[in-house]
């Protein structure tokens, strides 16, 4: 039972990250219609800009705020002045961008602090004493704190669109852009204000992740991430945050159960499976379980 | 200047075509003199060029977006891998057995995306590539598992009848994935001029349009999904024979369908010589961003330069190059015939 | 957060082991001295490399002259580049020392490197480059991968690959590869060592806990620890994969074994690290790779749970505080800095000296040979080569004869202190080449 226990804490963990990033693609998606695939270079970006300050003595929750600060800032900046000229074109035309961007800010990640793997504190503590015992197995703080972390996100993304006016507004420029200028919606300042809260986001997900990870801080590590994310945030349906975070929960726990238990697959094809039971889904619910059906006029 | 316009079937059209086919078969011959290591780097964009067109046929020209398409290349290559190192079969012989699986996985891709579409079709696809590497790597009696397979030069001999020794395979190789780009070519601009290409490009600006005005969707798309990947695979296969090591993670990965969308929309999707115009760049670009600066910034630059093109020339290169030319002559159907798509 | 993703794809090369070791010259700048090195008389080093397969045996002999290029395909891109930077900087720097000193006879060593962002058919290309059109007179590489795309090409065009940094079985056959060797140690040998010190450790046998990294190189430990235990007590009461390093810790901790061996690669090692730690599983004896050597990135973020953990190491580090007196170390520091080295503490930085260091050694017997320094001579002073780097641990030397072309077959165990931050020694050096003659 601890056994199962250990594994499901695992899964749920990782689920959270996943969760996180995919929350971030859905803020995107959301607010501007497309996919960042960047969103996870550019969050390990900010995460090495936080590991940096820790080594030039500030605690790391300060270096969390910085990146969290500079993922605003990036993520604002990179919708108004290359996302937002080509957008009107093709969908292909955003991904290329995104393409572009993912090459060059792990590049640059590289060229600022070369891609030597750095080991990165932990926001919570994580000794190997920091933990209580449930049912004989251990749930470690920072594995909850990552829980809780998803928990007040969702809740804030869910209360920021259906409850202030400025989700409103984000909610109206996505459906409308026209009508919404017209109604005296600031559709600018609303697209850079979606990209700058993803790029939080994402900020988030990367320092909460990082130092769970067994490759800790280097230039590969968002990567798997974000392939995670993108199947959640598409599996939960890419306008539904609620969809995001299940889809990121569901893909952590199939994958360590699955791992664990189905030796057959296990060791060697989790991700296929994750994927394969994805896309058994979508069969069933093409445009993902909390996703909205889209009406298109001809 | 007016453009001069040439009709087709006339006699200056010929002309046309026939001085194009006649300074492709030139830059083919410069090619082929070339020191070895260019030889082979030609061979390396002429087996690019041929899968970015496979990509090109589903994700340009029916505009369903494939990051799955490394899967393709992956399987014509261990296909062809597998029947040389494993069952003695001469390399050419491999060709025509890797196309038809890739047909057949391709139109199994293309069955959900009868329901599924937009970026949660490039999900499916995204599955189909992430799980080749995984699935190569699990049944590894028969691919060799993560150590990869390795096809010794030996096995990848010319056939006699061409007179040639085992250190020439490299240009007896060029001259075959030659042939097959020409082959390429010629079919996919067959299949877009015939009313499985219009039904695809209809398929691509408006479905639903396209589903009212009588296209048969599922046809299609399940049709376009097996061609693309039975060309894609066709490249992997000759791939195989050129680099001789396989290795799931080496070269058939998420980053290697990365590489190809990048081709196909630096060179120009939805076009005929965009892909290998794309095949070049991708191959070519690494070099020139290596050169001017070493290790990470040439990451930089390649993802600046990325950028650039998709501000400064959103066609591609092949898109702006039609429109340059386009200026100069102008090539128009015979009044008898209709209206090219 | 298990990255299996990339981590698979950047990590089944092996790339570095370091230990590092101190270095003796008997005088100063004068590593090119042949006589300062183990003696090799010109006579023993006869032509066991054959020729007639060759595109051009003739330029194969020729004698080289003015500039001796050593050309590598390595990762200079990606998430290696700083690995694999510092090995060619390392090797830079030792042979600017032995150009300070002459030279090969006069020749000059150069370092000609391109880029393959790890990727093997960048690396097919690379070398056909660097042989064509840059004239490299030997070459090296990283990654099996990269070795697999090139081997063929390297051996038709007579080309020596020498010390390449991987560890593929194939490629230490001299009949099918004769112009290729390998450097790092052989997965079956350093398994073989583990199991003779694990003998030691518990003569009346014990029960063990495999963890397997699912890709080439841990499967080679795997299979290498499993041959090494045939026919004694040591058995393997649970076998788990790494790819989820936490699922691994739970079900081999379930086993109850008193050892657990790692047969990862360099990311797995802090993983298995801390998902055991976390586990609350402490196992008497912890075996991790011998790649697994730097202490300050995958050693000390485990905390206490990496204490007592063992590597088998093959070279000094010159940051280890025991060899703070020893000669080899000194000189190789001070050398360091008058190159202007930025890393000399670096355990990849060391590879890349004690690799430039075999390199040099092999060039100055192949000038002293019938063939000269020309390909074939260097090729065949690499085939019987035997020479005691200088920061290779004492005790352990370089061998590699016509018939068996290990190289390394001798290692020293030593352990992580948690407490010191630093690795120490636990007991001498295990040698067992007699077993490969």
């Amino acid at each position: 039972m601890d056994i199962f226990l250990e594994r499901l804490f695992d899964g749920v963990t990782n689920g959270a990250v996943y969760a996180i990033m995919a929350l971030a693609l859905v803020v995107v998606f959301r607010s501007t219609g497309t996919i960042n695939f960047a969103q996870g270079e550019m969050a390990l970006f900010t995460t090495y800009l936080a590991w940096w300050l820790t080594t030039v003595g500030l605690p790391i929750w300060a270096g969390a705020l910085a990146a969290g600060a500079t993922g605003f800032l990036l993520g604002a900046v990179v919708e108004r002045t290359l996302i937002r000229p080509i957008r009107r074109r093709n969908d292909m035309a955003s991904l290329i961008v995104a393409l572009g961007l993912f090459t060059a800010f792990n590049a640059l990640a590289g060229l600022l602090w070369n891609s030597e793997t750095k080991p990165m504190p932990s926001l919570f503590p994580a000794g190997l004493e920091d933990f209580f015992p449930v049912a004989g197995a251990r749930l470690y703080w920072d594995a909850l704190g990552v829980w809780l972390v998803v928990l007040a996100l969702i809740a804030g993304v869910f209360f920021l669109f259906n409850r202030t006016r400025l989700g409103l507004q984000m909610r109206a420029v996505a459906d409308n852009a026209e009508s919404a200028a017209l109604s005296g919606v600031p559709t600018g300042r609303i697209l850079m204000l979606g990209w700058g809260l993803a790029g939080i986001v994402g900020s988030l997900a990367g320092v909460l992740v990082t130092p769970l990870s067994a490759t800790q801080l280097s230039l590969t590590t968002m990567f798997p991430i974000l392939i995670y994310a993108s199947a959640a945030a598409l599996f939960g349906g890419l306008d539904s945050p609620v969809g995001a975070v299940v889809g990121g929960l569901a893909i952590g726990v199939l994958e360590a159960l699955i791992t664990g238990y189905v030796e057959f697959i296990g060791g060697t094809l989790p991700q296929t499976a994750a994927l394969v039971v994805i896309v058994l889904i979508l069969l069933f619910r093409p445009t993902g379980l909390f996703g909205t059906r889209q009406l298109e006029r001809l | 200047m007016t453009p001069i316009h040439v009709r087709t079937g006339s006699a200056a059209h010929r002309g046309l075509q026939i001085a194009g086919l006649a300074a492709a078969a030139g830059a083919l011959l410069l090619g082929a003199t070339m020191e070895a290591f260019r030889v082979g780097q030609l061979t390396n964009v002429m087996i690019f060029a041929i899968a970015i067109s496979g990509l090109n046929l589903a994700t340009g020209y029916t505009g369903l977006l494939s990051i799955g398409h490394s899967a393709f290349f992956g399987l014509g290559a261990y296909t062809t891998g597998v029947m040389v190192v494993t069952y003695g079969a001469a390399p050419m012989t491999t060709i025509p057995l890797a196309v038809l699986l890739c047909a057949v996985l391709g139109f199994v891709v293309g069955l959900p995306a009868l329901r599924i579409r937009g970026l949660y079709l490039a999900l499916v696809t995204l599955a189909v590539g992430v799980a080749f590497p995984e699935v190569v790597r699990r049944f590894e009696d028969l691919t060799g598992g993560a150590a990869g397979l390795v096809i010794r030069s030996r096995q990848l001999a010319p056939p006699e009848w061409t007179g040639l020794t085992v250190p020439q395979r490299g240009i007896w190789l060029y001259w075959v994935s030659a042939a097959a780009l020409l082959i390429t070519l010629v079919l996919v601009r067959n299949l877009t001029r015939s009313r499985l290409g219009i039904a695809m490009i209809a398929t691509r600006d408006n479905e639903i349009a396209a589903a009212a005005s009588g296209v048969r969707l599922a046809t299609v798309k399940t049709t376009v999904f097996g061609l693309s990947g039975a060309v894609t695979g066709l490249a992997g296969s000759l791939f195989a024979m050129y680099v001789g090591a396989l290795s799931p993670d080496g070269s058939f990965t998420l980053l290697k369908s990365i590489e190809l969308i990048t081709g196909l929309f630096l060179g120009g999707a939805a076009t005929l010589f965009g892909p290998v115009v794309g095949a070049f760049a991708v191959v070519y670009l690494p070099y020139f961003t290596a050169d001017l600066a070493s290790g990470h910034v040439s990451g930089v630059i390649f993802g600046a330069v990325l950028i650039a093109i998709v501000f400064l020339m959103p066609e591609g290169i092949a898109g702006v190059a039609g429109r340059f030319l386009g200026r100069f002559i102008r090539i128009a159907p015979h009044e008898n015939q209709g209206e090219r798509p | 957060m298990r990255n299996r993703y990339l981590a698979a794809v950047g990590l089944s090369a092996v790339l570095l082991a370091a230990g590092c070791g101190g270095g003796e010259t008997a005088a100063p700048a004068s590593p090119a001295d042949p006589a300062a090195t183990a003696a090799a008389p010109a006579s023993s080093a006869a032509s066991v490399t054959p020729t007639d397969g060759c595109a051009d045996p003739a330029a194969a002999a020729q004698p080289i002259t003015g500039t001796l290029k050593v050309g590598w395909s390595a990762a200079l891109s990606g998430p290696l580049a700083q690995a694999v930077g510092a090995v060619i900087d390392g090797m830079k720097s030792r042979f600017a020392v032995a150009n300070a000193a002459g030279g090969i006879g006069g020749v000059k060593l150069e370092v000609v490197a391109r880029d393959d962002a790890f990727n093997p058919e960048k690396a097919k290309a690379n070398v056909g480059e660097l042989i064509q059109a840059d004239g490299v007179h030997v070459l090296s590489t990283f990654g099996s991968g990269q070795l697999n795309a090139i081997a063929d090409d390297q051996n038709e065009a007579c080309v020596p690959l020498l010390f390449g940094q991987a560890s593929v079985p194939a490629y230490r056959d001299a009949v099918n590869f004769p112009w290729t060797t390998e450097y790092l140690p052989s997965a079956e040998v350093e398994m073989a060592v583990v199991v003779a010190q694990l003998k030691q450790k518990y003569p009346d046998g014990v029960d063990v806990a495999l963890a397997a990294n699912q890709t080439e190189s841990g499967q080679g430990y795997a299979n290498g620890f499993k041959k090494a235990i045939e026919g004694s007590n040591i058995k393997i009461v649970k076998e788990a994969p790494l790819t989820d390093p936490n699922a691994a810790a739970t079900t081999l901790k379930a086993s109850g074994a008193k050892v657990l061996v790692d047969a990862g690669v360099t990311t797995d090692c802090l993983a298995l690290s801390m998902a055991v730690g976390r586990a609350g599983w402490k196992p008497e004896t912890f075996i991790q790779p011998a790649n697994c050597v730097d202490g300050k990135t995958l050693y000390e973020p485990a905390g206490d749970a990496a204490d007592g953990q063992q590597i088998m190491v093959w070279l000094k580090d010159p940051g280890n505080p025991i060899y703070a007196d020893d000669p080899g170390v000194k000189q190789y520091l001070a050398d360091l800095e008058a190159q202007g080295n930025k890393l000399p503490l670096n355990n990849y930085t060391v590879n890349g000296w004690v690799v430039g260091d075999l390199m040099v050694d092999a060039f100055t017997k192949a000038a002293a040979s019938p063939d000269g320094l020309s390909r074939l001579g260097i090729m065949n002073a690499a085939r019987t080569q035997s020479y005691h780097p200088p920061m290779f641990i004492d005790g352990i030397d370089w061998k590699v004869t016509p018939t068996q072309a290990l190289g390394i077959m001798a290692f020293r165990p030593f352990a992580w202190s948690a407490e010191k931050k630093t690795f120490e020694a636990q007991g001498d050096v295990i040698d067992i080449s007699q077993n490969y003659q």
